[in-house]
């Protein structure tokens, strides 16, 4: 199979996106670096030092610039928006939340250009959903741009709300009233396999049988079938009378089991206490959709707590004495196959073990599918003014957008062309970059370096201030460059295209580096 | 990085007037069953398996493929094929707009939405489903009769969703099969 001659695992594709900083309030775990006190991070676009290995930190600003060049796809200190005071190069990034921004002429929000850093996957997988780097920038395919408050808003300033959910292997919308119920998994036929935890599909033993025949015949048996270790549930006995519906087939099965029966037992045992008084679930609580984010959890907690308080104090002595109807007895058989294992292969990985938690057997025969679980659609709030940023279509199987306010649609993307290769210590070697105005006006940008006006760490701007033509959907049809439109002004710009302008950068490596 | 110019031969590749751009060492088995939308590419050594078609029936479009697809060098699209009712079949294949299939990868998934990035070595398995907004990275085994729902990122063998993907992501993979499109260009001196 070519997939085993493949080469080993290269870096995947990294997003050639700008990073923008966000001035929420939010703190970032991994912007506590010292280092970003020392550049002067947040506002100030100056040369971060991208790499996540703390090759910046605590380095001196002579060497911002070489650092700069040894990480790829970072573009040069942009500071386009010329409102930001000085004063703001000392704080750190949780500065005050207004990026100041004019539409007219549009300005863009504050541009801090880092680069992801090479662990970047390594840290999606245990910190899902938070793509910024070490420095708090975020790329700009993540960003939203709220247009009451003409403000860039991060993942983190957003509010997410559920819309509906759905089950990533039927595609099927669940009703929300059921997914409580249904513990937030599939109740129809979508399981996982308990070996590799892909996903399973319904076989039946009759090889002409169809999985949606009318009148199954009465000895076709039905099995799911793992497509990728080829597990099937005959061999731990799980075997069905028909293709659907088969989550309600394994439930009977499940609460025939002693230890479900015994919470089922506890649960009645306890709730005619609790029913007495008037504290049952808040029923927002039951519902998955919110409608106030905060305010509904500070209640929620008050009334808990109330609730604890009141029992405590009237009914600690109501109720009765429980007593189990099965004794568990101490086995040591569990222990004794441990012990006479041969090889790793007999008991389960961990992996295995965590998808069902309730048994978490540790032989692999006696693992279960377990049902896929649900995915959300989910609605995306401003924080601070309550506009809807994201929402996606109620319908069910469209996975479109009613409102989609992305920052990619508001702020130009700044992407690098080329570098001149190869980079030599005390020359300077030209940076081209490109800045692509998504908008139908035109867009001013200027630059500014890092510590100020000077031109600094040998990095040379040519074009300090130049503009962006506006996006035209006429143009997508024509292939090649246009030409700039009649009137505008001439700039030193090195090109300038339909709706981007290319800016070429001198850079003077002070410090020899891995370019990459 | 932006993407590279690419240069190509003018001998080598096929231009048709929709703007697709076919390179005359890919393997085209039964093109009279396969239809591209307009400005795909396919590379040197792609092999589409048009002839493997549903037995019998006559004058149906075995594989499609949407606008702005590019299906690079060494990439196997197959039509996926079930023993059904003591009949052995071939099932259509139907791919969205803007799908990137990469290098040496193997596809027999039965229908592939819009915007969907595929990398290197992969292996879609048959009957597959991908949705529309999805990015299966390098080297990803996907096992057959699966369904990978959009705006996920699928990575390992067998595939497992490891990220999501943002909802601009339409947006960009958009801009960036435009992009690759027009950056696919015949050298000067062919």
């Amino acid at each position: 199979m070519l997939a085993l001659n493949a080469p080993p695992g290269q870096d995947p594709v990294r997003q050639p996106f700008v990073h923008y900083r966000c001035h929420c309030n939010h703190a970032n775990s991994h912007s506590s670096k010292s280092g970003n006190a020392s550049e002067g991070a947040g506002t100030t676009p100056s040369a971060e030092p991208g790499t996540g290995t703390g090759t910046g930190s605590g380095q001196g600003s002579d060497n911002r610039d070489a650092m700069n060049i040894d990480d790829a796809s970072k573009s040069q200190p942009a500071s386009p928006t010329q409102e930001q005071p000085s004063s703001q190069t000392e704080t750190s990034d949780t500065t005050r939340p207004s990026s100041a921004l004019v539409l007219a002429g549009q300005q863009p929000g504050e541009a801090s250009s880092s680069f992801q850093p090479q662990n970047e996957t390594d840290k999606a997988l245990y910190s899902s959903g938070n793509h910024s780097d070490t420095h708090g920038s975020i790329p700009l395919s993540r960003l939203y741009f709220c247009d009451s408050c003409d403000e860039l808003r991060c993942p983190k300033c957003v509010q997410d709300e559920i819309v509906c959910y759905y089950c990533p292997h039927c595609l099927f919308d669940a009703p929300t009233a059921s997914v409580k119920t249904e513990k937030h998994k599939c109740s129809r036929n979508c399981f996982y396999c308990p070996l590799c935890q892909a996903t399973l599909s319904v076989v039946s033993e009759d090889p002409d049988a169809t999985l949606y025949q009318s009148n199954p015949t009465d000895n076709a048996q039905y099995y799911l079938l793992c497509n990728m270790c080829l597990w099937n549930s005959q061999d731990i006995g799980v075997t069905f009378d028909k293709p659907l519906s088969l989550t309600a087939q394994l439930q009977k099965d499940d609460e025939a089991l002693p230890d479900v029966r015994e919470f089922a037992r506890l649960k009645d045992h306890f709730e005619k206490y609790f029913r007495s008084t008037k504290s049952s679930l808040p029923s927002y609580l039951a519902s998955p959709s919110y409608s106030t984010g905060y305010s509904s959890t500070s209640r929620y907690l008050s009334s808990v707590t109330s609730t604890l308080s009141s029992h405590r104090t009237q009914q600690a002595d109501d109720i009765a004495h429980y007593t189990p109807a099965v004794q568990v007895m101490e086995s040591t058989e569990n222990l004794e196959k441990l012990m006479s294992i041969v090889s790793i292969k007999e008991t389960t990985t961990m992996k295995q073990r965590l998808m069902a938690l309730q048994s978490q057997s540790y032989s692999p025969q006696r693992l279960q599918p377990q049902r896929i679980h649900l995915r959300i659609k989910k609605l995306r709030r401003c924080r601070s003014c309550r506009h809807i940023l994201v929402k996606p279509d109620q319908k069910g199987n469209s996975f479109g957008f009613k409102i989609n306010l992305i920052a990619l649609n508001q702020l130009p993307n700044i992407t690098i062309v080329s570098i001149q290769r190869p980079m030599i210590v005390q020359t300077a070697s030209q940076v081209i970059l490109r800045f692509t105005n998504p908008r139908h006006e035109e867009a001013h940008v200027s630059l500014q370096y890092g510590d100020g006006a000077s031109p600094s760490h040998g990095v040379a701007i040519r074009s300090p201030s130049f503009s962006i033509s506006p996006f035209n959907e006429v143009w997508e049809y024509e292939v090649g460059t246009i030409a700039a439109p009649p009137g505008a002004t001439m700039e030193d710009v090195y090109e300038r295209t339909a709706n981007s302008t290319c800016i070429a950068l001198d850079i003077t490596p002070a410090v020899a580096g891995e370019v990459k | 990085m932006e993407l590279p110019v690419v240069h190509y031969s003018k001998s080598e590749y096929i231009e048709t007037d929709t703007g697709n751009k076919v390179s005359r060492k890919s393997v085209i088995c039964g093109s009279q069953n396969i239809v591209l939308g307009g400005k795909t590419i396919l590379q040197t050594g792609s092999v589409i398996r048009g002839d493997l078609k549903r037995s019998g029936a006559s004058n149906f479009v075995v594989v499609s493929a949407g606008r702005y697809c590019f299906l690079s060098q060494s990439c196997i699209i197959r039509p996926p094929c079930k023993a059904h009712k003591g009949a052995f079949n071939y099932f259509p294949v139907k791919i969205g707009d803007y799908v990137f299939i990469g290098e040496s990868s193997i596809v027999q998934a039965a229908q592939i939405g819009s915007c969907v990035s595929i990398g290197k070595n992969c292996v879609i398995g048959k009957f597959t489903i991908i949705k529309d907004c999805v990015r299966i990275e390098d080297n990803t085994v996907i096992p057959p009769n699966s369904i990978i729902p959009p705006f996920s990122v699928y990575r390992g063998s067998p595939g497992k969703m490891v990220d999501e993907l943002p909802e601009s992501i339409r947006e960009i993979y958009e801009a960036r099969c435009k992009d690759r499109y027009t950056k696919f260009v015949p050298s000067v001196d062919a």
